[in-house]
This record gives structure tokens, C-alpha cells and sequence, in this order.
């Protein structure tokens, strides 16, 4: 039985050194290992477009980008074969869970159960081409080009020459193209195979036709092109970060200096959006006006990672708040004030039952950055300390305990989940 | 958990896109997580002769592989519109619409695609004319009141109901 602590008790002020990280490293692995279940790494989901509290089972997305770079990063500085097991047994997930077609298991993270997840299967496959690059081992290459090729296939709109977000709708989603552009530049310079490349610039392309070019956004690019010519007027920070090494890397391959020019456009945007309090709104748009909330915590370190990407010094207000945010756990929380999406008034204490929850695919984000933060030289690793906690929290505007143990979810009497098993148990889901 | 599908033609059935779908997922992932829940070892699912429908049963289905292995109970799903039959031989009976049956006994029921989440389509609709900021708006509330636990005006309901068989004495 494990002893429960109160939320409150377990903050520790901290600086980002390699102590701070490495202890917060050492954490979150023991957190992502309590989310395995048999086919990957499992979990519930919050988002801004959707959450998915029913299906916890695997999910063959996004999370396999920061869960493999990750780790491959952390036994590139380290050579501790525990974090190269880690890539393998990630790998494995990936190959396992391919369909016949090239498409991974329930690739659609907060649309799960779904395949053809976008940018999820992209990003899965990036992980996987990345962590080769780290490893050596190129056993998993076939996985990663047979998903790209199948990508290719059916997303590929050969009259407007781009890639489409669905298959036959023309719309675009430009960072959603730029993972693909990096996960098919990579995979062009791990085959020596120039095919991929045309692909990789014309999803790159539509990424920069999409960036704004002058005014108080400048630089920022829209999140969506219905009509595949003009920007919806909707700027996340966050997904604005994701464009930022697929810039980087194009304008490495492609030996074309716009775009990086775009990516630390990009870097302005995120600079000049940055709240006081060290934290990004979830949407800003044309008008003016903006959706606040909810602020991501996890997220956030996508964020940090593009200012590390381009090599500018991290806000360091934003890294230690990720930091003192983790939980007893050693996962990280979601969000604040989830609640706030349909009241703008709602209270963000207590939180939402989504702002505390960890979520599997938002901590592979701080595993990446933080993986890239540790220096080189961090062979030493305490052992983990993760533990139960419990917190009360607003689920539907009720209040109930909120508890996390080392194999399950717990939100009052109402819902269940075992990290284990694929299906949360309980009868009142909704309001 | 072993998941079998029989289809039935049903030209009422409407295509399976935008809330459509949505209702479909939220269906299937509450009968996937009930029957799941309930420890049933087979899962037999009537569904309208939809090729949409079948596909998400079948991913789905490739989780539910891999779980209840050890499970008892048989569960049929009847996701159609007509007349609920052949229940007998099943220890649950997921349904979209209420049935009198008096062997079966409620154990929950949720409403999907919910009069209000209708209302703030509407609104969603109506704002994404003039403000993108007021149709993310709508659109969070829409999908938050999209499914609810309970009975509530909605355009599907799923109900969940318990066999119950009488014990027959053979006492003296």
C-alpha cells in the first residue's frame, strides 16, 4: 500500500542544472515505464480539440517522436544501455504495431482508436529515423519508409502538388507538413534516396507560404489552410514551435538559408506571445483577441525546444516552471485551466481533472527536451523515488479526489483506469 | 475479448461523417469499454451494413485482442434499428434503444450528440461567419456537451442491460 502525499508537499525550487534534470529524468522514465501495456505506451489523452478518457490502450503516435529521440539522446551522452533498451523495446512497439498497409495502430492519439493519425504517424516515424541516426541500428528503416511511403500515397494531392490534412480534402496544415518534411529529409539522408526529397520541399514550401510576413504576428504561421490558399487567422504557439527544426533541417538539406530565416520568424512570434507569468496562450488569432487557455505545461517544453533548437538561451521562467511542475509521479501535468476552454471564468484552483492528468504523449516532449538539455557528461543516476498522490480537482464542475498510484488512475468514485488494461472502468464518464 | 459483426442492410443509416461519426465513436468506444469492463469474453456486435462501422469496430477490435482473455460473460451489441431478438443466449445486451424485455435489468445508459451540443453546432455554424475566436467557442461547447451519462434529449442513447435468468428449484 502505498502512502498518499498532498499535492502541495512535494514542490521543490529548482534551477535547470544537471542535477535538476537528471533527477527529473530519472522520474519521468519511471513514470513513462508505469504506462506500458502490452502493444506500447498507453494513457489517456487531454487536448485542445478533443479528449479520449475511455480508450487508454497504446497509442502508435506522436508520443513515439520524444520517446525515441529521447532516449537515443540520453545513450548518445550517456552509454547506459538501459536508455538504449528504452529505444529498442520503442522500436519494437512500432514494428509490431504496423498494419499490412504501412499504417501504425491507433495512430490518432486524441482521436484514438484511429489509424492514419496525422502528424502521428510522420512523427512516430521520425522517431524512429532519429533514433537510427543515434544508434546505428537500421533494423527498424523498412517500418519507418513503408509508413512514409504509405503517407505519401494517401495524403499526396497531385494536382495542387502538396500534401492534403485527409485523404481527397485539400486542405493544409502546415505543422503537420513540416513533420513530414523532416521525417522524409531524414529518411532521404539515412537511404541515400533523393526521391523523398521533392516531397519533403514541397511540404516544407507550404509550411513558409503560411507564415505570416509582417504585422504584430510577424512570423507566425497559420495553423490551417482550408482552401489550401489562405490561413485560417489561428496561431498556436505551440504547434508554431513544432515548424521550428523542420525549418532548420530543410534549410540544411536543401542548403536554402529561408528557411531558417522562417524558423527564427517563428522564434519572434513565441517570444513576443510569452505571458509575464512565463507561460503561452493556446491560440492567438488575427483579431486580436486570444483563447488563454488551457496553458500547456508538458507542452510547454516543445516550445523551450525550438529556442534550444536554434540554439537562443531558454526563457528561463518557462524551464522551471515545467520543472516544479512534475508530479510525485514523475509524470508531468497537462495543462492550466482546462476548464476555461468553454467558461472563461471557470476557477483555475481547484484545477480540471485534464489540466493534472499526465499524459503520455505531452511528457515525451519534456523527455526530448530535457534529454537534449543534460550534458554530456551525466553518467550518474539516482534512483527513482515516484510516488502515489492524491488532489482534489473539478471534474465537470464537481469536486473529487483526483489520485494517481504506480498502476492506476483514479478520479473520485466515477472513473477508473488501470495503466495496464486498454479501456478505463466506470459508469459516469460525462456531466 | 472476441468480437464478431453481423450486419444488417439498413438504408437508414446516414453516411458516418462529421458528428455522425463522432456519435459512432463515442457508441463504440462505451459499448468497447463496458463490455471490457464487464469481464465479457465475446462480444457480438449487429451493426448496419456500413463499411465506416465496420472499420471502426475492427480497430477497435485489435485492442480488445489482447485483453479479457480470462472474461465470462457474452455480450451482444445491437446497434441497429430494428427490433432487438436473440438475446437469450447473452449475459448483456448493449442497445440504442430502450426495450421492455423483462429479463433485462439497467445497469447505465449515455446520451451521444445531445440536444445542446445541437444548439451550439448551431451557434458554432452561425459565429464561424463573422469570428474564428467565437467558433472555437462553440465549437468546446458543442464537444462538451456532445455525450452525456444519463438520459438526456440526444439523437442516440446507448443503454445497458444485465440478463437476468431465473434460477429454476429442483428441491423437493
Amino acid at each position: 500500500m502505498c502512502m498518499c502525499i498532498a499535492w502541495r508537499d512535494w514542490r521543490y525550487p529548482t534551477v535547470a542544472n544537471a542535477d535538476s534534470l537528471t533527477r527529473a529524468l530519472v522520474q519521468l522514465d519511471a513514470w513513462l515505464e508505469t504506462m506500458r501495456q502490452p502493444g506500447g505506451y498507453g494513457g489517456p489523452v487531454a487536448h485542445w480539440w478533443h479528449d479520449q478518457f475511455l480508450y487508454t490502450g497504446p497509442g502508435l503516435d506522436w508520443r513515439y517522436e520524444g520517446i525515441l529521440i529521447g532516449y537515443s539522446e540520453l545513450w548518445k551522452k550517456t552509454g547506459n544501455r538501459q536508455w538504449l533498451q528504452r529505444v529498442q523495446q520503442a522500436t519494437e512497439d512500432l514494428k509490431l504495431g504496423q498494419t499490412a498497409a504501412g499504417s501504425f495502430a491507433m495512430s490518432g492519439f486524441e482521436r484514438n482508436p484511429e489509424t492514419l493519425g496525422t502528424p502521428h504517424e510522420a512523427a512516430a516515424s521520425l522517431g524512429l529515423l532519429q533514433s537510427m541516426q543515434v544508434t546505428g541500428d537500421r533494423t527498424a528503416l523498412p517500418t519507418a519508409r513503408r509508413n512514409l511511403a504509405h503517407l505519401v500515397q494517401k495524403l499526396w494531392d497531385p494536382v495542387a502538388r502538396g500534401f492534403n490534412d485527409r485523404p481527397g480534402t485539400p486542405g493544409r496544415v502546415p505543422n503537420k507538413l513540416a513533420t513530414l518534411s523532416q521525417a522524409l529529409c531524414v529518411l532521404a539522408q539515412l537511404t541515400n534516396d533523393n526521391q523523398w526529397l521533392d516531397w519533403a520541399k514541397a511540404a516544407i514550401d507550404d509550411v513558409v507560404r503560411f507564415q505570416i510576413p509582417q504585422g504584430p504576428f510577424q512570423g507566425a504561421i497559420h495553423q490551417y489552410a482550408p482552401d489550401n490558399q489562405h490561413g485560417d487567422g489561428r496561431l498556436f504557439p505551440f504547434y508554431n514551435a513544432r515548424c521550428v527544426e523542420p525549418l532548420v533541417v530543410a534549410s540544411h538539406v536543401f542548403n536554402d538559408p529561408r528557411y531558417l530565416a522562417a524558423a527564427h520568424e517563428v522564434l519572434k512570434f513565441l517570444r513576443y506571445t510569452m505571458t509575464s507569468d512565463g507561460q503561452w496562450p493556446q491560440i492567438c488569432y488575427l483579431s486580436g483577441q486570444s483563447a488563454a487557455y488551457p496553458r500547456w505545461i508538458a507542452g510547454s517544453a516543445e516550445i523551450l525546444y525550438a529556442f534550444h533548437t536554434l540554439g537562443e538561451p531558454l526563457p528561463t521562467g518557462p524551464l522551471d516552471q515545467l520543472l516544479t511542475s512534475q508530479l510525485p509521479s514523475g509524470g508531468f501535468p497537462t495543462a492550466i485551466g482546462f476548464a476555461r476552454k468553454t467558461r472563461r471564468r471557470a476557477p483555475l484552483d481547484p484545477p480540471d481533472y485534464r489540466d493534472v492528468t499526465p499524459v503520455t504523449g505531452w511528457n515525451d516532449k519534456v523527455l526530448r527536451l530535457l534529454s537534449a538539455l543534460l550534458p554530456p557528461s551525466a553518467d550518474v543516476w539516482p534512483e527513482p523515488a515516484i510516488t502515489t498522490y492524491s488532489r482534489e480537482v473539478l471534474m465537470h464542475r464537481k469536486p473529487i479526489i483526483f489520485t494517481e498510484t504506480f498502476d492506476h488512475f483514479y478520479y473520485g468514485d466515477h472513473l477508473s483506469m488501470r495503466k495496464a488494461e486498454p479501456w478505463a472502468k466506470g459508469g459516469l464518464m460525462w456531466g | 475479448m472476441n468480437v464478431e459483426v453481423s450486419t444488417i442492410p439498413s438504408p437508414t443509416q446516414r453516411a458516418v461523417t462529421g458528428p455522425e461519426e463522432l456519435s459512432w465513436r463515442y457508441i463504440l468506444d462505451i459499448i468497447f469499454a463496458q463490455a471490457f469492463g464487464l469481464q465479457c469474453q465475446r462480444l457480438h456486435f449487429v451493426v448496419a451494413d456500413s463499411e465506416a462501422l465496420q472499420t471502426m469496430i475492427t480497430v477497435r477490435q485489435t485492442v480488445g485482442q489482447r485483453s479479457n482473455s480470462d472474461g465470462q460473460g457474452q455480450a451482444l451489441a445491437w446497434c441497429v434499428p430494428d427490433v432487438i431478438e436473440g438475446i437469450e443466449s447473452y449475459d448483456y445486451v448493449f442497445c440504442l434503444k430502450k426495450t421492455t424485455a423483462p429479463s433485462l435489468r439497467i445497469l447505465s445508459q449515455y446520451s451521444i450528440w445531445t440536444r445542446k451540443a445541437r444548439l451550439w453546432g448551431l451557434f458554432l455554424r452561425i459565429s464561424a461567419i463573422w469570428s474564428t475566436l467565437m467558433r472555437d467557442v462553440y465549437m468546446n461547447r458543442a464537444n462538451a456537451e456532445f455525450a452525456a451519462s444519463g438520459h438526456r434529449p440526444a439523437r442516440y442513447h446507448v443503454y445497458v442491460y444485465r440478463m437476468e435468468r431465473l434460477e429454476v428449484s429442483h428441491g423437493s
